[in-house]
């Protein structure tokens, strides 16, 4: 075989690898947002407490805007009220035996929202500790503000054991404010 | 033709017929307008946990819907009807109700890494019960779509990106009978399993983790636990440590084939012996002398305070 057939043999090969690495391959690095987002960076989000969650509930919504507020370069800045005709998040609680501790909702549905809402589920969370608690709270507010889930050792992180029981997490890592200001 | 053309030719030929191969299988597709967002309370992280810690493993098709339940104006559930064609695990009647997040009239009031079921579709899941006759599941990890006769975790059907399946529980287009074998072989073999991989807890603190002890078709007798600490260093074990008390509950029982029993692992520290770190925990079975095993956990006593978190006023 001359030289030019095993150069251009070599080179189709590396080709070949190319080609097939880029079709096959997943892309890794993404960020992880749910389609929700407020029009300009998180700032002065006013959120209420109702009344009727339990001490427990509320110690995790109010620590949890705490451990945001306070993260490294966090852009976001929750803001506590009692006030109804301000409040932009309602923090509600549910009592079911269905099978999530938390959830968020948004309005509207979907872009830009204006209002949003999270529930931790008493029936779940009421046998936390305090910290897996603020875990999980905070959790919701990530996805309020925009973060779908990551899987890991990030607060956004689906599962409320693995979040907290095997990582310790219950406020926001480096990762998941990187995620918030690539957003905003 | 030039010998170097063909060396090119060949190669490029193969990639195109890879990907109109790939490109050729499509997958059934799950639309789904739900935009609740939740965090599920349990995860798994292979299937031998996720079949030992769902009492009730069905294959069926959603039949329709039963009713559905306003909790507040943004929080709905639905009942349906689900025919149990197939039980692979526990007891089931014909058809059983399924509850789910969110009502098909509102479509938004779904969550997005758990459609809505569609009337028709045909599920593998895996249940637990939250009142008579009514089940429940966590999340897409308990819940695969059957079409063809192959098995589809939810990441492979849905239109978004919102789930993530765990690599040990990620399906696409698996066969459902070799699915159903890897279940049965699950099912042959005794496992003692703990939800709570790792507990963390605040010095002072208790807390409760269950395990449950599964039996095969054949184990029968009288079980005795026993509990000790693992020595991070060399792996021997060791009385618990000073400040920790660990029971498990019932500490003593009789098994019976094909069953599950469920034990409670008690934790309780003291605040002023504990010391904070690491403590590895195992837990072994003896059932009637001959068949033993263990399971072990983490129990992480932290170095938070609890005069950190802000109380309410």
């Amino acid at each position: 075989m001359n030289k030019q057939i095993r150069i251009t043999f070599l080179s189709a090969l590396l080709f070949t690898f190319i080609l097939i690495s880029i079709l096959i391959a997943e892309p890794v690095f993404a960020w992880h947002f749910n389609g929700h987002f407020w029009i300009i960076a998180p700032v002065n989000l006013y959120f209420l407490v109702e009344p009727n969650v339990s001490t427990e509930s509320w110690c995790g919504w109010y620590n949890a805007q705490l451990v945001w507020n306070d993260a490294p370069d966090s852009p976001t800045e929750f803001i506590y009220t009692e006030d109804d005709s301000i409040d932009v998040i309602t923090c509600e609680y549910a009592n079911n035996p269905l099978t999530w501790s938390g959830y968020s909702w948004f309005n509207p549905d979907s872009g830009y929202i204006s209002k949003a809402g999270a529930w931790i589920n008493e029936y779940f969370t009421d046998a936390y500790s305090y910290y897996k608690r603020v875990s999980t709270a905070a959790h919701e507010f990530g996805h309020v503000i925009g973060l779908a889930h990551n899987s890991g050792a990030y607060l956004m992180e689906h599962y409320d054991s693995i979040r907290y029981d095997d990582n310790g997490i219950y406020s926001p890592t480096p990762t998941d404010i990187d995620e918030v200001n690539a957003l905003y | 033709m030039k010998v170097s053309s063909l060396i090119l030719t060949i190669p490029i030929l193969l990639v195109l017929s890879i990907t109109s191969t790939a490109c050729a299988q499509t997958n059934p597709k799950l639309v789904n307008s739900g935009k609740g967002d939740v965090s599920w309370a349990k995860g798994w992280t292979n299937l031998s946990d996720l079949v030992t810690d769902s009492p009730l493993i069905v294959i069926g098709e959603i039949v329709k819907v039963k009713e559905t339940i306003q909790q507040n104006e943004r929080l709905y559930f639905t009942k349906f009807f689900f025919r149990v064609d197939t039980v692979l695990k526990g007891q089931a009647a014909n058809q059983i109700v399924i509850y789910q997040t969110g009502t098909p009239d509102k479509p938004e009031t779904g969550i997005m890494d758990d459609p809505l079921f569609k009337i028709g579709d045909k599920y593998l899941l895996f249940l637990e019960s939250n009142e008579p006759d009514t089940y429940c599941y966590y999340g897409p990890e308990c819940r695969y779509l059957i079409a063809t006769d192959k098995v589809y975790s939810i990441n492979h059907v849905l239109d978004n990106t919102q789930y993530i399946a765990p690599r040990t529980l990620d399906y696409n287009g698996f066969s459902l009978a070799m699915f159903n074998a890897n279940v049965k072989e699950i099912l042959n073999s005794v496992r003692f399993y703990s939800s709570t991989n790792v507990t963390r807890l605040l010095r002072g603190e208790a807390e409760k983790a269950s395990f449950v002890l599964a039996t095969n078709y054949s184990v029968e007798g009288k079980v005795l636990f026993n509990i000790n600490r693992v020595d991070s260093k060399n792996g021997y074990l060791m009385p618990v440590t000073d400040g920790m008390t660990l029971n498990i509950v019932p500490n003593e029982l009789y098994v019976h084939p094909n069953n599950d029993y469920h034990l409670i692992l008690e934790i309780q520290t003291d605040e002023q012996n504990i010391v904070s770190g690491e403590y590895l925990i195992n837990v072994n079975y003896n059932i009637g002398g001959t068949i033993t095993g263990s399971h072990q956990i983490k129990v992480i006593i932290d170095t938070l305070k609890l005069s950190d978190i802000k109380m309410r006023p």
